[in-house]
């Protein structure tokens, strides 16, 4: 956990001073009350360009579905017009305020939230979608795309005046698999970083190739005359003895916080 | 404290909280899909409502002692996913009710309007002003219409208010389902106006300004030609009911655009981006309130200005509506004498 | 690559937040590689623009053909700078002559059209690898990957936004009376200097969005190798270890000389269809409104004014292909809705109405005593003496009208007021946790705990937004007059427990 050092400025992105300007990313954090950062991974211009594009091709469904109204003598006419108006400016008012996204942004596993990672609420939303006008100007968001290529969380000029981002919703990999190969004795004075990369290749392994394993694993495992399948062996041995110690902790079946529910 | 054993002493906590979590957020989607449906299927948590808050602290304790101490990064991933999840249900901004809504009526939105008065007055002048100007300079030099509108238009705005004339879109026959129609075109065209003109205060306020004064030009050009024509007996009894409203709604909404522009132009002790939210908070509820004006002002043009009722009753109604409007933005939601 | 110096964070991402990190590479670096393009292309640009023959479009069908050519330094310059090692203005030489000797002849031909060049242009530009390895890796990253085409066409498309929208706002803000640009001419292209002004607005919408797509395209493919090969674990391994990195590659001399390749684009660039003869719409526009404004055209007030009044529906086709039950049901709930509209309207206007009166008649009408609900505004402040019988009382009349939150809030006060009677008054900004030490050092044991009691339930009124429990403020309002009880009795002893004083 960390302490905030200082005052927010007015209106200043509080989280410019964290990231040295060294390393380039797209996660922004932010500090909830119960003193976590929480992770906001800012989308860019192409998958939202995407999303709004699915999006103008539902509406566009929806009033070709809409269509057959018009035949009706002025009522028919009269509840287009409406069909019409709703869809132009409170169709993503809607779905964001009810779902946090249109359909377009959730299909490609997007969110609209504030900037302190809350879902986004009504007025946020509003000013957003009716200042899309001016995004849109002069024609095709060309307003919108120069902002989103400015800004350095990707926002058009809507998202600036309304302080919301647009995020990346879904988790960036699938589950990691837990351990069960028993624990080896690391080298001693491992520093915390490389423990945490040890236990990301026990994780992640699986989903490498084999051969890729062992050039990994011999990085570490080399110096200490382990080649090939061997060294993985110790790599993964080493990964859960960090994780749980020389078998002091009694073997449980499933790590539980990864969402599968343990065997009754 | 070793991970294996981390993740042992307190995979408790972390199920009743994905229980609550399940639980809440098929609560939250329960309005559009199926309730029964989600609800049963999912296991119940076990503690009581007030529980979640405090689970919720835990599991972010968790969360950051597990990156604290370097668990392995698909333990902290999952415990972030978590958090995630809860801070989302935790601090969700409560939904719309019927008593917040008619509290936005009745309070909030005149007494924001009466907060920002100056800028009110000037996006009025700047909309009255070239409209009475532009009526008078037509009614006396009707050539004067051609230089917004072309032939066709003005031929057109002819055929509609010739008092001689049956028309009938316009007239005694004029039936039900036209009136249902016009209130689409009405709600769709000026309400889009409306935001519109909001819109355009993002551009240093310069596009409120000239939808205002564009459209002030074309209103008085129209009045001052109807009039000079002969032709007010049709027109303005027909626009004095829905005037009152649909005027002081574009008003206000070019009140919220050049609240934007403000804040772009004069942001003050401020950055231009902080000016700009704070600015665009009250600005767009002055756009609501104003669409809800609109609203009114569609219905009552729709299916009341067209109706063939006598002339003076509907001068009357107009009246009526200008001094409700006025007394509704000046003492709305004014606070008692003592709070204040 | 030696990796362990990477700047930018390796992890696994998903393949659009790759993208999106190359964007972001792209905002950071975008003037020294926005610089980098010009210095590649403007030669190219110049010496096309001589040979090809005064021809606008052909000149930007070349120059759009031949990217790669000017992408190539800047993917080069990207992954050096990536690496930790921006290269200098004064290297800007090397930079492209080093991406220059690169296998780019494929990348000009076959692979020109390729929807995933700026992903795969890595493996020839970066790695340098040719032939069936390069082949090889290109298959075995595009498995299974989709966005990378969707990169190539929104940039293709972004170009052109861009492009219309400077041409847009261009044709604005030059006033009608300067000089007269024709839109339709502008984009279509229709052969005068306009032609021109058109293709170097394009250049510059490329030169935009080259870097963008070359870093957006460079981080994709450090997102595929991150998840095919867990880059970023190799790079932890390494970096703990400090062992030096055993595959730095040499960059191989090309073979190709730039120059030999333009001639083969105009070549190939000389098919077009781009200029189409059009009737230039002014002039039709000028004649259509020449004919409309003929007397012939004007007659339409006839034609209405032979319908009989009253038979509206007949002059509508569409309207009488509708049996008239369908019209009668239509008109029924046209009807409905209509006054069901009004009566809303109505509704609103009366609620509105009532609640202005309301709020009126309050504003007149003085409040004739202090309302006895109302909450104290103080946080933590002391008020003033209170009575104590006068507190019982209220709290008693209060919890008797089932306020229980102004009861507490009365009984927090009352706590408060007692406690700044018994040592120095508790400053204004005194939190609750000021209070609660206060009450701490100045109380026996008893009083303390409840005056805890009453602050953790107060704190969830004040902050939590919590109703309390009636019956549990009563409890404590009983415990806290029996505690006053006593104290009144032992006080009158000489035997007072000791205060310590924090």
């Amino acid at each position: 956990m960390r302490a905030t050092d200082a005052v927010e400025p007015c209106g200043g992105r509080p989280d410019a001073r964290r990231i040295p300007p060294s390393s380039i990313d797209t996660i922004r954090f932010h500090e909830t009350p119960e003193g976590i950062d929480l992770a906001l991974r800012v989308a860019g211009p192409v998958v939202r360009a995407l999303a709004l594009v699915i999006d103008v091709l539902i509406r566009l469904a929806i009033l070709v579905v809409a269509l057959p109204l018009l035949a009706l003598p002025g009522v028919g006419a009269g509840i287009f017009l409406l069909l019409l108006f709703g869809l132009e400016w409170l169709y993503p008012v809607f779905y964001e305020v009810r779902h946090g996204a249109t359909p377009g942004k959730r299909a490609l596993g997007l969110t609209v939230v504030h900037e302190d990672g809350t879902p986004v609420g009504l007025s946020a939303s509003l000013i957003r979608n009716l200042l899309r006008v001016v995004d849109f100007l002069p024609l095709l968001y060309a307003v919108g795309l120069v902002s989103c290529l400015v800004d350095r969380d990707f926002r058009r000029l809507g998202d600036l005046a309304a302080g919301t981002l647009v995020i990346h919703h879904t988790p960036p990999q699938p589950q990691a698999q837990g351990l069960d190969v028993p624990p080896r004795r690391p080298p001693p004075g491992l520093p915390s970083a490389l423990q945490q990369a040890i236990l990301a290749f026990a994780e992640r392994g699986r989903s490498l190739s084999p051969a890729r394993r062992g050039e990994l694993a011999e990085i570490l495992a080399g110096p200490h005359g382990l080649r090939g399948s061997a060294a993985v062996a110790a790599v993964e041995g080493w990964a859960a003895w960090i994780a749980s110690g020389a078998g002091d902790a009694p073997a449980l079946p499933q790590p539980n916080p990864r969402g599968a529910q343990p065997p009754p | 404290m070793r991970q294996r054993a981390f993740e042992i002493a307190h995979a408790e906590v972390w199920d009743e909280y994905r229980r609550w979590l399940d639980h809440l957020e098929a609560g939250a989607r329960a309005g559009t899909s199926a309730r029964a449906g989600t609800r049963r299927r999912l296991p119940r948590p076990r503690s009581h409502a007030a529980a979640f808050p405090r689970l919720h602290r835990q599991v972010c304790v968790h969360y950051a002692l597990a990156r604290g101490r370097g668990y392995s990064p698909g333990l902290v991933e999952a415990l972030e996913q978590l958090v995630r999840r809860g801070h989302r249900l935790l601090y969700r901004r409560r939904p719309l009710s019927s008593a917040a809504a008619l509290d936005f009526m009745t309070r909030h939105f005149p007494a924001t309007l009466r907060r920002h008065h100056g800028v009110f007055w000037i996006a009025a002048l700047v909309f009255y002003a070239p409209m009475i100007m532009m009526a008078f300079a037509v009614h006396q030099d009707p050539q004067l219409v051609y230089s917004l509108m072309d032939a066709t238009q003005v031929a057109d705005l002819e055929a509609s208010y010739d008092p001689a004339r049956r028309h009938p879109g316009r007239g005694p026959d004029r039936q039900a389902d036209t009136d249902v129609a016009m209130f689409g075109f009405y709600i769709m065209n000026n309400i889009g106006i409306g935001f519109r003109t909001f819109a355009g205060g993002l551009l240093l306020g310069l596009g409120s300004l000239i939808i205002l004064l564009f459209n002030a030009l074309y209103i008085g050009a129209v009045a001052g030609y109807l009039t000079q024509l002969g032709y007010g007996s049709t027109f303005w009894p027909f626009v004095s009911g829905h005037g009152p409203f649909e005027l002081t709604a574009i008003v206000i909404c070019g009140t919220a655009g050049l609240l934007l522009g403000q804040a772009l132009v004069a942001p003050g002790n401020r950055t231009r981006l902080a000016a700009l939210r704070e600015h665009a908070g009250d600005a767009v509820i002055l756009v609501g309130g104003a669409a809800i004006l609109l609203v009114l002002a569609a219905v009552i043009e729709a299916f009341w200005s067209a109706t063939p009722a006598p002339a003076a009753l509907k001068y009357g109604i107009g009246l009526a509506g200008w001094g409700l409007v006025g007394l509704y933005l000046a003492r709305a939601g004014l606070r008692p004498h003592h709070a204040a | 690559m030696q990796l362990d110096h990477v700047s930018s964070v390796l992890r696994p991402r998903r393949s659009w937040e790759g993208i999106d990190l190359g964007f972001a590479m792209a905002r950071v670096w975008f003037l020294p590689l926005w610089f980098l393009w010009w210095v590649t292309a403007l030669p190219y640009a110049l010496f096309l623009a001589l040979i090809s023959g005064g021809r606008a479009d052909l000149w930007l069908l070349a120059l759009w053909w031949c990217k790669p050519l000017y992408e190539a330094p800047l993917l080069f310059w990207a992954s050096r700078a990536l690496l930790g090692a921006q290269p200098p203005w004064s290297a800007t030489h090397a930079v492209v002559r080093t991406a220059m000797s690169r296998a780019l002849l494929p990348l000009l031909l076959w692979r020109r059209l390729s929807l995933r060049r700026a992903f795969l242009m890595p493996v020839t530009i970066v790695e340098g690898l040719r032939g069936e390895p390069g082949r090889q890796r290109r298959r075995v990253l595009s498995l299974h990957q989709s966005a990378p085409r969707w990169l190539t066409i929104l940039c293709y498309h972004f170009e052109a936004i861009l492009w219309l929208g400077l041409l847009l706002t261009l044709v604005f803000l030059i006033p009608r009376e300067l000089v007269r640009i024709d839109l339709a001419a502008l984009v279509l292209g229709a052969g005068s200097w306009l032609d021109w002004l058109s293709a170097l607005l394009y250049l510059l919408a490329f030169s935009v969005i080259a870097p963008v797509y070359v870093c957006a395209g460079f981080a994709l493919y450090l997102t595929r190798r991150t998840e095919l090969e867990a880059w970023d674990l190799e790079v932890a391994f390494r970096r703990a270890h400090s062992t030096p990195p055993t595959s730095g590659r040499v960059p191989r001399p090309g073979t190709l000389a730039g120059l030999t390749l333009i001639g083969l684009c105009t070549t190939l660039a000389s098919g077009d269809a781009m200029a189409v003869t059009k009737l230039d719409p002014d002039q039709a526009q000028t004649l259509i409104q020449e004919i409309l404004a003929d007397e012939d055209f004007g007659s339409r007030l006839d034609v209405t004014l032979w319908l009989p009044p009253g038979a509206t529906d007949a002059d509508n086709p569409a309207e009488r292909a509708w049996s008239p039950g369908v019209r009668t049901w239509m008109l029924l709930l046209a009807t409905a809705l209509k006054w069901l509209a009004l009566a809303l309207v109505l509704l609103i206007l009366a609620g509105l109405v009532v609640r202005l009166a309301h709020d009126w008649r309050r504003r007149l009408r003085r409040p004739p005593h202090p309302v006895p609900n109302a909450l104290p505004t103080w946080f933590g402040q002391a008020p003033d003496p209170v009575v104590p019988e006068e507190s019982a009382t209220r709290i008693r009349a209060l919890l008797d009208a089932e306020q229980a939150r102004a009861a507490l809030a009365r009984l927090y006060g009352w706590m408060l007021a007692e406690v700044s009677r018994l040592g120095p008054r508790l400053s204004p900004g005194a939190t609750e946790g000021d209070c609660l030490s206060g009450a701490r050092a100045r109380l026996p044991a008893a009083s303390a705990a409840l005056v805890t009691r009453v602050i953790a339930h107060w704190r969830l009124v004040a902050y939590g937004r919590r109703e309390p429990d009636a019956r549990l403020v009563r409890q404590l309002f009983d415990g806290w007059c029996q505690v006053l009880g006593r104290r009144e009795t032992t006080r009158a002893s000489p035997t007072t427990t000791p205060r310590t004083r924090l």
